[in-house]
């Protein structure tokens, strides 16, 4: 009784795929028209993610990346508090650092706004500012992310003072070096 | 009368040679660097340089037409497969196989698309979805023509023994393609990583890595064992 109803909802959903393929007009790969609308019938479960996810560059990429940077600090807010051993230390550190994040986000698109405006002369210098700016939102993204996962795992794994404990402390030990050569430098 | 030589084809000249009489040496472009490019075939890209395919990987349009070739290669190597292992089973047995395992192995790689995706978010090593679907196709892909490489092998084994041999190569390909793909699979995702990155990555990434591309392994694997428990390609019933 449910692998019909299964197969029934499969193909729904592929006609409905293969339909707006074939009247937008859609390319896969080298295949059109009805090749394409073919293929997405059958084939859509590995077609339909390529047509629904906005390639990068779909948006500002300022705008990309400062949505991200805040959404990672709240979901790292929200792992801490749920692991329920937010010190408000380690809290007012990491509202600091995503916020210095996001300032440096604000001065990056400053500077790419006017790097095409800038003279000859500066523009090499401008680059490698941003080429910093941006090596350092790098940084600061990869250690949030690797702090909500420790989190979580923290979470689930019930021991508080185990190797989890000792690997939070080292992520908040880089954020809080991160964050104290962010000030120094200025930026 | 003397017979004209026929005429043979000149060695090809790739450096222009510099004249004698040149004051100073000159930089001359090699004359190949003005020939187009050679663009590999994708299907050479599926065992090739692991780079050349996560380069693929990056780009929209390319991505689907990886997408597309991986499907064609997995439905011509299972088929193969399958029709050489049970010949013995006669035309229809053949062709039922044939379908079964190709319907099969996409229904596991479909199956094992969410787990493997969601594995990603739990490790914080998210990759998108339409690229996960590109590097586990193409890693199937080599593994599947892997498959109808070996076709031959358990053909023979059959004929020799269909109780003991038959079985066991049709159980030792399996095993076999299945290690190479997950192989070649690892070796896209680190490429991809290292593209995306721009740099090399650092042991707590590379870890992660280890760990998503042996998950997506490990569900596959289920997925397309649980395909094969259900179908049944292989009896003829």
């Amino acid at each position: 009784m449910a692998a019909p109803l299964l197969v029934l909802v499969y193909v729904v959903i592929g006609c409905g795929a293969a339909i707006a393929v074939w009247v937008e007009r859609l390319p896969l790969g080298q295949s059109k028209g009805g090749a394409a609308a073919a293929l997405m019938l059958v084939f859509w479960p590995f077609f339909l993610p390529g047509l629904l996810t906005p390639e990068p560059g779909g948006r500002p990429k300022n705008q990309r990346r400062a949505d991200g940077i805040e959404a990672l600090g709240k979901e790292v807010q929200s792992a801490w508090t749920q692991a329920g051993v937010a010190g408000e230390r380690e809290q007012a550190l990491l509202a600091g650092f995503v916020e210095q994040l996001v300032g440096e986000e604000d001065r990056l698109a400053e500077l790419e706004a006017s790097l095409s405006a800038a003279p000859e002369r500066v523009r090499p210098r401008l680059l490698a500012l941003k080429e910093e700016g941006e090596a350092e939102l790098a940084a600061g993204r990869l250690a949030l992310e690797e702090l909500g996962a420790q989190l979580l795992l923290w979470r689930f794994a019930g021991k508080k003072d185990g190797a989890e404990r000792i690997t939070v402390d080292e992520l908040v030990a880089r954020i809080e070096a991160l964050a104290s050569l962010e000030a120094t430098t200025g930026r | 009368m003397s017979s004209t030589p026929l005429p043979t084809a000149a060695p090809r000249l790739l450096i222009e040679p510099a004249s004698p009489f040149a004051e100073a040496e000159l930089e001359l472009p090699r004359l190949e660097s003005l020939l187009p490019p050679e663009r590999p075939s994708l299907l050479g890209d599926l065992y090739g340089a692991p780079g050349t395919l996560a380069g693929r990987l990056l780009d929209r349009e390319a991505r689907a037409e990886v997408v597309r070739i991986s499907i064609l290669a997995i439905v011509i190597g299972t088929a193969l497969f399958a029709v050489l292992a049970t010949s013995h089973l006669g035309a229809w047995g053949s062709a039922r196989a044939a379908l079964l395992l190709a319907a099969n192995t996409f229904l596991g790689l479909m199956g094992a698309l969410g787990p493997i995706y969601a594995t990603g978010l739990l490790v914080a090593a998210r990759l998108p979805l339409s690229r996960w679907v590109g590097v586990l196709l193409s890693g199937a892909a080599s593994s599947a023509l892997l498959l109808g490489a070996l076709a031959p092998i358990a053909h023979l084994a059959f004929r020799i023994d269909p109780l003991w041999a038959g079985p066991l190569s049709l159980a030792g390909a399996f095993l076999v393609a299945g290690l190479s793909g997950g192989v070649r699979l690892y070796r896209v995702l680190h490429a991809l990583a290292a593209a995306v990155r721009g740099e090399a990555l650092r042991d707590g990434e590379l870890f992660r890595l280890k760990i998503q591309a042996r998950m997506a392994l490990v569900f596959t694997a289920l997925t397309g064992a649980l395909g094969l428990w259900a179908f049944d390609p292989f009896l003829g019933g």
